[in-house]
């Protein structure tokens, strides 16, 4: 894991939603959802304002009091899940980043739990409910028969 | 000419804005053309406060429409807020014009990338036929080859996408959850496929609640969070319970099948909707449980977010952050529970009654 110029979500194919000790993001194109919480979450606002590396372990220590080498041991398998789920990108360099969002108050827990990203993937179907893989000579696409399934 | 579903967002902001007011043009000559030739006739709707005027041309495909929508017809005297102009190729002889995009455009959910974004909005549907908005004219069209290949889905929910881009103009969004209530207030009961909601709504109107939806009903959130009625049919498989009501007077009329399935027409107070709705007074998320007592817990709205969100969206083309956000906003702004659904289904309606404020 190295530093750079930090991260960004990967719109519009990835939109998230925070609410209190949750947040949930939505990969538009797979079909995939996610529940972040604790950990998760506070680094996902970070990750996702664009914030660096350093500046997310960074503020991640001082909230739960322990050292920063912690947070970045935890951190660093997750934020690769991030990538590889395609909701984060990296931010191009010389992008300007967004505000940090307000640090919380701090738990000074003397620990820190690696953050976890819970993936659904129930939703997936939908996006293969589509009868349609050839275009006649209009350009208008035949139903296949038989392809059909339907929503429940 | 095959085409792969494959390709990356291929759409601009230039090329949608040639393209919406083409489309539109040619999509308005072919109706005329089919009108010409099979005639016309006009249905009207209130649905959420606005007219809604459906014109087809032929008869194909008004009874579809008709049987899923009726209780919310109205006289047609009152000017339109939309209009749909609808037709079949093998009833009218009429084709639709040559779609003016590349299949490299075509992406999940029946999206057409390039009209992914309005004002002029279009996506193909299960069928292989099209949904088409013009945002600035208020005005659709649905096409499809022939009625026979409208899917059992399609005859439940027909103009879905229609709806969903022209009432998301209006505040109003289509959800993907069922709706029960009493008198002026309703519950929402959402979750995917399976998860039981169309069993408690059944259950519910057994009980003699008033079934408000079962599969897609609008929402909206000001001035307060309201559900209104949209589709008054049930689509049933053979898996699911015994229809509730059966036997004693409350039989549901069969309207078709399909895939397995079959369609019910639900008995709804008639006439047209106000905009005023009937008041969401909370969201519950049915589980299976199958034993046990069934009971009512707080869900946090994270939860409730999940189980009404993502089954909305990944339905709808072109919805997205801004369909998310609303959603968000009216999980947030009502109470959310979880239903679990013990081994006797006699408890399942007084659980959802208790959640409605006292008749």
């Amino acid at each position: 894991m190295t530093d750079g110029p930090g991260f960004g979500v990967n719109t519009p194919r990835v939109a998230y939603e925070a609410f209190d000790g949750e947040i949930v993001a939505v990969n538009l194109e797979t079909g995939s959802y996610y529940s972040l919480r604790g950990t998760a979450a506070e680094s996902f606002r970070l990750a996702a304002a664009g914030a660096s590396v350093a500046e997310i372990t960074g503020v991640l220590a001082e909230r739960h009091g322990v050292e920063p080498d912690a947070v970045r041991e935890g951190f660093a398998p997750f934020l690769d899940e991030l990538l590889r789920e395609g909701l984060l990108v990296p931010r191009a360099a010389g992008a300007s980043p967004e505000p940090l969002p307000p640090v919380e108050s701090a738990l000074s827990t003397g620990s820190f739990a690696p953050p976890r990203l819970e993936k659904f993937t129930d939703m997936q179907d939908l996006l293969l409910l589509d009868p349609i893989h050839e275009v006649d000579e209009t350009g208008w696409p035949r139903a296949v028969p038989g392809a059909s399934t339907q929503p429940e | 000419m095959t085409g792969s579903r494959a390709g990356q967002p291929s759409s601009s902001p230039v090329r949608s804005a040639v393209a919406g007011p083409v489309l539109v043009h040619a999509l308005e000559e072919a109706f005329e053309k089919a009108a010409a030739a099979a005639g016309t006739r006009a249905l009207t709707f209130r649905i959420a406060g606005r007219v809604v005027r459906l014109v087809f041309a032929g008869d194909a495909l008004a009874s579809f429409v008709r049987d899923a929508l009726g209780s919310l017809e109205i006289s047609g005297g009152s000017a339109p807020d939309l209009t749909v102009n609808l037709w079949d190729t093998s009833s009218t002889g009429v084709a639709p014009p040559a779609a003016p995009w590349t299949p490299d455009d075509l992406g999940p959910r029946g999206e057409i990338r390039p009209f992914s974004k309005g004002p002029v909005f279009a996506a193909l549907s299960l069928s292989g036929g099209l949904a088409a908005f013009d945002e600035t004219s208020a005005r659709g069209f649905f096409w499809v080859r022939d009625a026979s290949l409208l899917t059992i889905h399609e005859r439940g929910a027909p103009l879905l996408a229609l709806f969903s881009w022209f009432f998301r103009a209006h505040g109003v969004h289509l959800v993907h959850a069922a709706a029960v209530g009493r008198g002026r207030d309703a519950l929402l009961l959402a979750g995917p496929g399976g998860s039981g909601k169309s069993t408690t709504a059944l259950l519910c109107r057994a009980s003699g609640l008033e079934h408000f939806a079962d599969d897609y009903a609008l929402v909206s959130g000001a001035p307060r969070p309201a559900v209104h009625r949209l589709y008054g049919t049930a689509k049933l498989g053979p898996s699911s319970p015994a229809l509730p009501g059966e036997g004693d007077g409350g039989r549901l009329e069969r309207a078709g099948s399909g895939d397995g399935k079959t369609l019910f027409l639900l008995p709804r107070t008639p006439g047209g909707d106000d905009a005023s709705g009937f008041a969401l007074r909370a969201l519950v998320v049915p589980r299976v449980a199958g034993h046990g007592e069934t009971s009512v817990s707080p869900l946090p709205p994270a939860e409730a977010f999940r189980a009404l969100a993502p089954s909305t969206v990944f339905q709808l083309p072109g919805a997205g952050s801004a369909s998310l956000a609303s959603l968000a906003a009216l999980v947030k702004s009502i109470p959310c529970f979880a239903l679990s659904l013990g081994g006797d289904p006699a408890q399942t309606a007084s659980a959802v009654t208790g959640l409605l404020p006292p008749a």
